[in-house]
């Protein structure tokens, strides 16, 4: 269970199958932080064909009697449970004994750093085998504009109008230019944000 | 006898007559900004959500996570792009329909607190080959042109570069909507 790839939240989901109601997933997602439970959270959310919402709940210091009463209004939404990192031996001993007071209809990801997974595996048995091969390592939001694809994209505007990004820029300055799509466009691409 | 019809009466426009009233229209079109809720980040995740399910629902299975990207730009702006600036044939980045139609587009951003200005956007969906109009092209501008009789500030091009008739300015997923569910023929 330890073994994971390292994927975008776009390619986990891709791979992950979310069954419909009166069935549950657990899923558990490995990252160095919880900061991108939130982004994960939205890109489940917007793939997701069922209307189900999404939650991010933070069980940091709560107890496992307490978690259990956080997932269960409203049942049918997906989870995210973050605030695994650093727990004991006891607590997760004590959330794989109570394990059914985490079943639900919407699927429960475990946001875990890579020891608390550890510790996971360690100390909640029955928790890691139902899991099973659904780990996967998140490695953030991939999409960003390459170098590259920024360079080609300045180069259609610079030919497609017939001017130097200076001249644009000029243009801009002066107010010269009327605020067509490809100029704010070509404006943003040179970092000239202030002209639009 | 022909009057002028400035002030509403019917009567023979003149181009100036008409430009004043498009500069009215493109007034009262300005108030409706459009204007999408959460960071600009969560925007292009839902952007990219909707095409995802829209790739799901005609059985496409495109590449979405490479073909549509972000440019988190200076400040506070921020850029969405499908497919690229011009249109030269069939290639990859476009999202491309059963049909053989294809999309692109680009939508540009302002983050303001929990929620984003909507700057500008062009959306390009081609039609198949020889359909006829080839393109329709819906624009919204950074602001108001100086003649918004021929450049109004939301509108849609019929299949020429140089007609632009004014729409409202439609949110981005609004026109997603009527590219899926109103151009795309094996909706209709």
């Amino acid at each position: 269970m330890t073994g994971y790839k390292e994927l975008s939240g776009f390619e986990i989901l891709e791979r992950i199958e979310l069954r419909g109601e009166d069935a549950h997933s657990w899923i558990a997602i490995v990252a160095n932080s919880s900061d991108g439970a939130a982004i994960f959270a939205t890109e489940l959310e917007a793939q997701s064909d069922l209307s189900a919402a999404v939650r991010v709940v933070d069980i940091e210091g709560l107890l496992t009697s307490d978690i259990a009463g956080r997932l269960r209004v409203p049942s049918s939404d997906h989870v995210i449970l973050v605030g695994l990192d650093g727990r004991s031996k006891e607590f997760w001993t004590s959330l794989d004994i109570n394990r059914s007071a985490l079943e639900r209809s919407g699927a429960l990801f475990f946001w875990l750093t890579p020891n608390a997974l550890v510790d996971l595996c360690r100390y909640a048995p029955n928790i890691k085998s139902f899991i099973g091969t659904a780990v996967f390592g998140f490695s953030g939001l991939k999409g960003a504009l390459s170098d590259k694809k920024r360079e080609e994209r300045l180069r259609e505007l610079s030919e497609k109008f017939r001017l130097s990004d200076a001249d644009l820029i000029e243009r801009a300055e002066k107010h010269a230019i009327e605020r067509e799509p490809e100029f704010v466009e070509w404006l943003l691409l040179l970092g000239r944000g202030d002209l639009v | 006898m022909a009057t002028t019809s400035g002030s509403g009466r019917l009567g023979v426009s003149t181009i100036s007559d008409a430009r004043k009233l498009a500069q009215s229209l493109d007034a009262r079109l300005g108030t409706l900004t459009q204007v999408v809720e959460g960071s600009a980040i969560a925007f292009f995740i839902r952007i990219r959500g909707y095409l995802v399910k829209q790739d799901r629902r005609l059985g496409t299975k495109q590449n979405l996570e490479e073909i549509i990207q972000y440019d988190e730009g200076p400040g506070d702006k921020f850029q969405i792009f499908l497919g690229p600036l011009i249109d030269k044939g069939q290639e990859e980045s476009f999202f491309i329909f059963p049909s053989g139609a294809r999309l692109s587009f680009s939508i540009a951003l302002r983050e303001r607190g929990g929620e984003c200005d909507v700057l500008s956007y062009r959306f390009h969906f081609r039609f198949p080959n020889k359909h006829s109009p080839e393109f329709v092209r819906i624009d919204l501008l950074g602001k108001s042109h100086s003649d918004p009789l021929a450049e109004p500030f939301a509108h849609i091009h019929p299949g020429s570069h140089s007609i632009r008739l004014p729409c409202p300015p439609l949110t981005p997923i609004e026109v997603l909507d009527r590219v899926f569910f109103v151009l795309d023929r094996n909706t209709r």
